[in-house]
Parts: structure tokens; sequence; C-alpha cells
């Protein structure tokens, strides 16, 4: 069966500290309109562990997703990912960290429309900084789609695509490099029920099977519901945290 | 990132923002058409007049109007070092010796005579050097009415001078034939077969056989009057000047080879064909003009009546090619013709002696026609003549060739303020293009990209736009000024020096259109590139 394991899966043991948050305090705005969107949030997930974060709009959810993924560095406190302190990384660094070890999927699937399924899939390759052969490529991102059924649509634009098979193929995209933790923003929000429950037993797979650490973001009880921890932000502080689906307002 | 990579992505943004691009790119297009056409056509038009109408390597040298260095005493020295910084020293030996008597003679002189021209043959600048000697008095040409079809002969001032024979490329049949058939910028051949281009009288001297009318003497040679500059061999010869043969006799001459310019010729075809209705001198015609011979009036003017002490002269001229060589308006004689003839014409004391004061024109050279090696020699050259106490002959060329360079200036900064304003455009349209793919900016910063990939995509995008730009500016200036020659050719009225191109095209200008192509569309698209970069990867994901 086709392996999702992330590198030095055998050098790191579950359990282990891979997202660590010390005092995040985040604003937006200046001067008298400014706002604080995360207080003194302090977090710890370990390698391994899918955890969903709940909260309504407004409470920092996307915001905690976009610092933890190194989209947003102006943050005051600490944020380490796999070891390495997001906020002290270049550009490059990040960008490196974001390609290799980070995976993201978005509620709206975000996926090329002028690419081919394929190519949406390997775009992340196009930025790894080594040359690889573009067979290579090519058949990393055959491989990919085929695990999420999509053989017959290697060749297809998204516009083709069902929103099912659209947040698949964007799924397949975050999975291309065999990351570490993937990062969900609400990845069910544009899919209906059916299509949603397929997603979330994809993610437990990915989970189980290959030991991917999942953040989510979510409104959706019954994704909350599959995580094995659930965290509910108000505010931008962390209100309850508990390994039971706590209520999604 | 990976080149290819960068090409797919780009290639494919290109075609996706095809439209938008086409537009954007309507004002790069537009200054590089203008940019090529403008520029090509200030190069050909310099070709045509370095060329062919005042040859860039071509300089003539002549005395100074007013000779005040003449007056200057010298002393020949052992070397240069014994010369101030006014001092021009002269060593006219290959062997690096010091030639006093040279020095001397040369220094008081300060005409041009055969040392002049083996001094100015020795430098390292020239690549060849040849005398012309001017006729010093007027002469008048009568004929053509057979050649024209003409009821009257035409008649007219004419200008001559002379030039050695062993300068020209004088042409054998199959050469003649050959050249013909070429265009006029790159025909070879002086003298065209079967004439030739020499002195005859120096080689039948007095022999010629007493005649009453040309049917006595053969092809090519007439009866004419006696010649009494014959005896008067360059140099005088004294001995001979009472020994003037009876001019009651009529004996046969060869005809007096002459050449006219391809200047004179475009002349002939642009403005007096046209204008008086004449057949013009083309590649099929040259043949039936070649030969034509010219009653000349030595020693008479149209314009004055100042009488020669001596009497005038008749002689048969006779057209035997279209040289760059000859006089650009007149005829070319052979050198020693033109000797013989001023030395007749010159004024003499009553022992028979040239006057010293038209000693320099009787015996002298007017100029030296020199051919240097390279355009950078020139310079170096000149300050060689001019050390030597001469000065060049003013052909406007200068003038004429910072007129076209100016021109040409006005019209590629033209081009060029199109460009940039196009690169303008180009910037403008690269930011609503960023704007419209900002999310797309997000995504691709979110699965990896760094700052530096975003600008590459940007840049290099532009750099293909420009790219086939610069290849369609190209192309359309080509097309252009194809058509600008066809319109040359078959629409506008001859006029001299119609080129065959007035355009061209070197690998350079091809390359530099494009490149400009490409430096313009990233110019326009390097602010963009730096925003696009500058974008934060959270914010570039906000729902729009």
């Amino acid at each position: 069966m086709l392996s999702l394991r992330p590198r030095m899966w055998y050098t790191r043991a579950m359990n282990e500290e891979i997202i660590s948050l010390t005092k995040v305090n985040k604003y937006y705005g200046h001067g008298g309109g400014r706002q604080q969107v995360l207080h003194d949030l302090t977090l710890t997930i370990n390698q391994g562990d899918f955890i969903s974060i709940v909260g309504t709009s407004g409470s920092g959810k996307t915001t905690l997703l976009n610092i933890v993924g190194g989209l947003d560095r102006r943050y005051d406190g600490t944020c380490v990912v796999d070891g390495k302190q997001v906020e002290k990384l270049d550009d490059k660094r990040l960008a490196r960290m974001r390609n290799e070890t980070l995976g993201f999927v978005f509620q709206s699937f975000n996926l090329m429309e002028h690419l081919t399924c394929w190519e949406n899939v390997a775009l992340s390759a196009f930025f790894q900084g080594s040359n690889i052969p573009q067979t290579q490529i090519y058949n990393r991102a055959v491989e990919v789609l085929d695990r999420f059924g999509l053989h017959d649509k290697i060749h297809s634009q998204p516009a083709n695509l069902s929103g099912g098979q659209k947040q698949r193929v964007a799924i397949a995209r975050a999975l291309y490099n065999k990351p570490k933790i993937l990062l969900c923003d609400e990845p069910t929000g544009n899919l209906d029920s059916k299509t949603g429950d397929d997603v979330i037993e994809l993610f437990k797979s990915l989970n189980r099977e290959d030991g991917i650490t999942l953040l989510v973001i979510t409104h959706e009880e019954r994704v909350s519901k599959a995580t094995d921890r659930s965290i509910l932000l108000e505010d931008g502080r962390i209100v309850s945290e508990n390994t039971e689906a706590p209520p999604v307002k | 990132m990976n080149i290819l990579n960068v090409i797919k992505l780009v290639r494919k943004n290109i075609s996706r923002n095809s439209k938008q691009l086409l537009v954007a790119s309507i004002g790069i297009v537009i200054g590089l058409w203008a940019f090529s056409l403008f520029l090509s056509f200030g190069l050909g038009i310099t070709n045509v007049v370095e060329g062919e109408i005042f040859p860039w390597d071509k300089i003539e040298v002549i005395p100074p109007a007013t000779n005040l260095e003449a007056s200057r005493s010298r002393t020949p020295v052992a070397n240069s070092s014994a010369c101030d910084e006014n001092d021009f020293y002269i060593d006219g030996k290959p062997n690096g010796t010091v030639n006093h008597d040279l020095a001397l003679k040369f220094h008081k002189k300060r005409y041009l005579d055969n040392e002049v021209v083996e001094m100015i043959r020795h430098r390292p600048e020239v690549r060849t050097a040849y005398p012309k000697m001017k006729f010093t008095f007027p002469a008048v040409a009568e004929g053509g009415q057979d050649a024209l079809h003409l009821a009257n002969p035409l008649r007219t001032e004419i200008f001559a001078d002379g030039i050695e024979p062993g300068t020209l490329i004088q042409c054998n049949e199959k050469e003649t034939a050959e050249d013909m058939e070429r265009p006029r910028e790159v025909r070879q051949c002086d003298v065209y077969f079967p004439f030739q281009f020499k002195d005859y009288a120096l080689d039948s001297d007095l022999d010629e056989p007493i005649c009453s009318t040309s049917d006595d003497c053969g092809p090519g040679v007439y009866c004419e009057e006696d010649d009494p500059a014959k005896i008067w061999v360059f140099p005088l010869n004294k001995q001979d000047v009472g020994n003037m043969r009876n001019r009651y006799y009529k004996y046969c001459y060869h005809a007096i080879p002459v050449l006219v310019s391809t200047y004179l010729l475009e002349l002939w075809n642009g403005s007096v064909a046209p204008a008086h209705g004449y057949p013009k001198i083309s590649k099929s015609t040259l043949g039936t003009f070649l030969g034509l011979t010219f009653d000349t009036y030595l020693g008479l003017s149209m314009f004055t009546s100042k009488a020669q002490t001596v009497p005038s002269i008749t002689r048969k001229f006779q057209l035997v090619g279209i040289s760059r060589k000859a006089i650009p308006l007149g005829v070319t004689a052979p050198l020693s013709v033109a000797a013989r003839y001023n030395d007749y014409f010159a004024t003499r004391d009553e022992a028979g002696d040239v006057l010293d004061k038209e000693r320099p024109k009787a015996e002298t050279y007017s100029s030296i026609v020199v051919r240097v090696k390279s355009k950078k020699q020139i310079t170096s050259f000149l300050a060689f003549v001019k050390k030597l106490g001469f000065t060049q002959e003013d052909t406007n060329a200068e003038t004429v060739g910072l007129v076209i360079l100016f021109i040409t200036g006005i019209l590629v900064f033209i081009s060029f303020v199109i460009v940039i304003i196009a690169a303008i455009n180009i910037a403008n349209t690269y930011f609503m293009i960023i704007s419209e793919r900002r999310r797309e900016i997000g995504i691709m910063r979110a699965i990896g990209a760094n700052r530096g990939d975003i600008r590459s995509i940007f840049l290099a995008e532009a750099a293909l736009l420009g790219f086939l730009d610069g290849g369609l500016g190209l192309g359309l200036g080509w097309l252009t000024a194809t058509f600008v020659d066809w319109v040359i050719w078959h629409v506008v009225p001859e006029f001299p020096f119609k080129p065959e191109t007035a355009f061209h095209f070197p690998l350079w200008l091809v390359i530099s259109t494009v490149v400009f192509g490409v430096a313009f569309c990233v110019f326009g698209a390097l602010f963009p590139a730096y925003k696009a970069a500058k974008i934060e990867p959270s914010e570039a994901l906000l729902p729009q």
C-alpha cells in the first residue's frame, strides 16, 4: 500500500512534542483600532495527534492555524514547529518548512484552476530547491491521486470536478511531500455531509495508518467528534480542552 | 526553483491572461517595431552613404589652400628627439633612416608629388593610395547625339582629372560579362572589355599615320588634328618646344579613354535622364553606353572667355568604364594625359619654362586618394596628414553622417519613449494580474514558495512576454522594411543612389531588439513582482 508516512517517522517517537505555542499574542490593526485576537495562548501538540479546534467566528482559530503554519509571523510569543522556532526562521527556511513539514487543506479547496489535477498536486515539488526529474514529479503526483481514487482525473481541470473530488485533490496536494503535520481549515465546510464524512474518514486513516499529525479547524460537531482531542477557543483564549468532543456553538 | 517548472508555470499563466497581456503588449510591440525599423533604416542609409556616396575609408589628401607652413625654414635632423612639438619628423624610408634630401625638399615644396605618395603608402593605416591630377585648364565636351538619339549633340563644360591606370581593375571579356550582371553596389570592374584605360600616346609616340578621315585609321582610332601637347611629354622636354608639327595635317589618334563615376551615373539616372527624357544607363543598357565617344575642346570654356596662351586642342574622349575612383562630376583620364595637357596649358616665360607659381599645378598631384584599413585608423592617419601640412578634401561626409546619426538618434529615442510608456502599461497590467492572482500567491506561499520564487515567476513571465513582443516587433519591422523597399523600387520615381534596400538588419540589431523587449517588460513587471513577493501569505489567503 502507498505510504504517506512523513519523513523521519522512525526517528521521532509518538507523543513527542511537534507543535508548541507559548504565550502567543496576536493583534490586528494599529493605534486605537488595535484588536487582540489571541491572548497568551499556550498549546502543545504531540506527534500523531488528531486535534480539532472549534470556536465561533472571530475566536482566532484561523489565526492560530496561520501562526502554526508559518503563514503569519507577526505575533508575540513563541511558536515551535517540528523543533524549529517559526518566528526566527528567515523567508527561505520558513518556505522550506511549509514545503517539507506541513500540508494545508482549505475550506474552499484553493486549487489553481488553470492547472490540471496532477499539476496542482505536484505544485509543491515545483518549489523544491533540488532539480527533481519531471517524470519523478509526475509519477509521485499520480501515486497520490491514485490513493484518493482520482486516477481518471489526473489530466482534468479542477473546474470539471465535484466538490468532494476537488477537496480530495487538495488533500492529495497537501500530502504530496509526505508532511508530518496536516493543517486543515474547515475542510468539510463546502462539502455535503456524505462527502464530508468521507473526508473525515480519510483524515482518520492518515492519522492512524500514516501517523500524520492533524490539526483541524472546524465548525462541525461531527468533525470534532472524530478527533482525539478538541480545543475550544473563545476570544483568542483556550476555554476548554478535552478528549471528548466539546459542545460546538 | 527548477527552470523547467518556472517555464511550465509561466507558459500556463501567459495563456491564461493572454488577452490582458496582448493588450498590454501592443505598446511594447509598437515601440520595438519602431526601434527596429528606425534603427535599421538609419543603418541602411548609412550603408548607402558610407559605401557609395562618401565611402568611409576613402580620404582625399589635398594641399592646404594657404600654405603658411611653407614659409617656415627647417633643418634636416638626425632623429625625432631633435624636433620640438610643432615639428614633424619625416622619415620617408621604410628602413627608418632619415632622408635629409626628402625632408629638406619637402618642407620647401609642400605639394603632393611621388615622394609624398610613397610616404603615405608606407603608413601602417593605409591600404592603398593613388594620386590624382586635375585638369588645370577648362574643357568643353560635345557629342552623344547618336547614343541619346538627339537631333543635336549635347554640349557641356566638363571637369576632368587623371589617375594611374595601374590602380584600376581592368576586366577581361569573361569578367566584364559577369560584372555587368551584378547589382551596382558590388560591381568590381573599373574598365570594361574590350576597352583599355591607358595613355595610347605613350605607346605609339609620334608614329601615328597621316590620314584624311577616320576610316583610314581603324576601329577606336580617329583622324584628328595634330596634338601639339603630345611632344611636350611630362616632365617638360624643352628641346621639343620648337618641334611642333604642321597643324594642317591630320593624324590617326586613339581616343583618350575616360571613366565616369558611379556618382555621376546615379545623377544621370536619377535626375538628368528623367528630366530631359534621355535613356537611363542601367544594367541592360550599360553596354551601349560604353565606347561612347565625344569631342572635347581642351582649353576652351563655356563660362569664361579668358584666352589660353597656347592654342586649344580638340580630342576624342571615349567612355570605357564606370568607376568609384573616377572624379564625381566629370571624367577621369589616364594620369599622364592630365600631366601632359596641364603642362601644355601652363603659363610659361619667354624661355619656355613654366612659371614658378604655375609649377605646382602643372607638375604635382591635385590630391592623393587614400583607403585606410579600418575606421579606427582614420583619426591617426588624419593626424599624420595634418602634421605633413596637408589637409583632407571636405566631402561633407562627416556632416551627412552626423545628420543621419542625429535623425536616427531622435527616431530611436522616440521609439524608446514609446517602449517606456508601454513598460508603464505593462506594470499597470501586472498590478491588476497580481491583484487577481492574490489568492494563488497565498496558495503557492503556503505550499512552499518563498518570496524569490514568487518574484521569479512574475519576472520570468514578463521576460517571456518581452521575448515574444521583441520577436513580434522585429518581425513587423522587417515586414515593414520589406514593404517600404518594394515601394521604393516599384512606386517611387528614380532618384540618385536609389538603394537595393534602405534597411539593414545586422545580427546585433536583431538581438538587441529582443533583449530590449525582455528588458523593458521585466522593467515594467519589476515593481509589481516585488510587491507580489511581499504579500503575506495569511493575508493573501483571506477570502476576497
